[in-house]
């Protein structure tokens, strides 16, 4: 065993999906996974992006980096993404679910359906879809790692962001369901919710809500924001063989915020 | 950008329980993590050869004997690790007994005192002596089960004493964060230990049981050491207050 602790945690010939990987969080996810060894494909919409970020994780790391331009609110485009890795790679190992929307703060009063849609869409059905495609390809394996990016919000709910939590916590719940659904296929399926991140989410609040960033880092136990790259220890953690009795289980990075 | 490497050179890791079990896997695994360790148990003799094991391994080792019930021998331990080992970064309570009383009404007073002496009293006072210690970024786990968030008749006693040890870490989390101590808990699922196989009557029972855990199996004790060493180590440097399920999809 002992001899094994170093590569616990190492994501050699490992491939791994990060959708919404061009920015904050998800560019930290991807180049951390590079960094542990894994091959990534970087996912957003603009492929111009992702093709950039993709050379960069491949400079700054040394690892294979592919990068796809692909609408998670589009269900009948994901299957091409699957293929295209597919083609490229032969296998799929980890898939992150991190792209996500949480667009202007909407009261639940003023909530439109092609809002509450258009959140669902791209932050609950295109992640369940992609891992529904992704999941058989792992089985051929026995073995894969799926970890959805939600949010601590989930948990407590957000006045005036009641679509984007309400849809972390559905996916939250997903999570749960891909776990049992897919244990006896070697799949293990977690979730992992940040809370404030020093992210182009947080930055995006921040310009609607000058005092936002502050008091989001007060409101934890740590008592400040953190920086993208605190994120990457989990999914490290998550993605390899360290957690290899964990599935089903949300993990809230969020420097002790509370759930509730 | 550094990836986190999990490690922990450095550092000075005190294990209740230390001497079998998860307590020896955790133990093992942060002197190849590279961390010195402190080896706590009932039994100095058990705690010396784990100790032993850590020296092979190249680190320092320490073996002390000590009960946590007892508020003394918590306090010695810590003055012990601090003074012969020049520092505390990581305390993990591990250390816990599980006896199964027949009934509720047949809980004795001796079966109660024993269980939550062992599993709550003596991680509090651990977690409050070792505090004093503990620099920014020190490192508390606590190692909690599965029955303290889905207990049964069986375990009534021994379920309470965790529930409380979760509460403890959320509580000292809150108390220890402004100084950049992290206090976490592990809710541990069915491990392949030994007082596991004592507590099995047959491979039958043991069957069943891991038919009942969404991966389908039971957990060898090695595989608490991922968890560990990521919430000890920076890796989780912004997770505090966390019960992390580790438990093959139970809870």
């Amino acid at each position: 065993m002992n001899a094994g602790v170093s590569q616990l945690f190492d994501l050699s010939e490992r491939v791994a999906i990060v959708t919404g990987a061009t920015k904050g969080l998800g560019r930290s996810l991807a180049e951390g996974l590079a960094g542990a060894g894994a091959s990534i494909v970087a996912v957003s919409r603009d492929q111009e992006a992702c093709s950039r970020v993709a050379g960069e994780i491949t400079a700054s790391t040394g690892r294979p980096a592919l990068g796809v331009g692909s609408h998670m609110g589009e269900w009948d485009a994901l299957p091409a993404l699957v293929e295209t890795v597919r083609d490229r790679f032969g296998r799929i190992d980890i898939l992150v679910n991190n792209a996500g929307i949480n667009p202007a703060p909407t009261s639940v009063i003023d909530m439109s359906s092609e809002y509450l849609d258009k959140l669902f869409a791209v932050n609950v059905k295109g992640p369940v879809r992609l891992a529904g495609l992704v999941a058989p390809v792992m089985a051929v394996r026995a073995k894969g790692s799926v970890i959805n990016v939600a949010t601590v919000g989930a948990y407590a709910g957000g006045a005036n962001f009641g679509a984007y939590t309400s849809a972390k916590a559905a996916l939250i719940n997903f999570t749960k369901v891909m776990a049992k659904e897919w244990a006896s296929m070697g799949i293990r399926v977690n979730a992992l919710s940040p809370g404030p991140f020093n992210s182009t989410m947080m930055q995006g609040a921040a310009k609607l809500d000058t005092e936002f960033s502050t008091r989001a880092g007060a409101a934890t136990l740590q008592r400040r924001v953190a920086e993208c790259d605190e994120i990457i220890g989990a999914a490290i953690y998550l993605a390899s063989d360290a957690s290899s009795f964990v599935t089903g289980e949300d993990h809230v990075v969020a420097g002790g915020m509370l759930r509730a | 950008m550094t990836p986190p490497t999990f490690r922990l050179d450095g550092k000075v890791a005190l294990i209740t329980g230390g001497s079998k079990g998860l307590g020896r896997a955790m133990a093992l695994a942060f002197a190849s993590a590279g961390a010195d360790v402190v080896v706590a148990s009932r039994k100095a003799e058990a705690c010396e050869n784990v100790a032993a094991e850590v020296r092979a391994l190249g680190r320092r080792a320490l073996a002390v004997g000590c009960h946590v019930g007892v508020w003394s021998e918590c306090e010695a331990v810590v003055a012990r690790t601090v003074a012969e080992m020049g520092r505390l970064d990581v305390l993990v309570n591990n250390a816990g007994i599980a006896p199964v009383p027949p009934s509720l009404e047949g809980v004795t007073e001796d079966l109660f005192d024993k269980t939550i002496a062992v599993n709550l009293k003596g991680p509090l006072r651990l977690s409050g002596v070792a505090a004093a210690h503990l620099p920014d970024g020190g490192s508390i786990i606590n190692i909690s089960s599965v029955a303290s968030v889905r207990p049964s008749p069986h375990t009534v006693v021994y379920a309470a004493a965790k529930a409380g040890l979760n509460a403890l870490t959320k509580a000292a989390a809150q108390e220890f964060g402004p100084r950049g101590i992290r206090v976490n808990a592990i809710i541990c699922g069915t491990f392949q230990t030994d007082s596991f196989a004592r507590s099995i009557p047959s491979d039958e029972v043991a069957r069943q049981l891991a038919s009942r855990i969404p991966l389908g199996r039971i957990a060898s004790a090695d595989e608490i050491v991922g968890t560990a060493l990521f919430l000890a180590s920076d890796a989780s440097s912004y997770m505090t207050g966390a019960l992390l399920a580790l438990d093959g999809g139970v809870s």
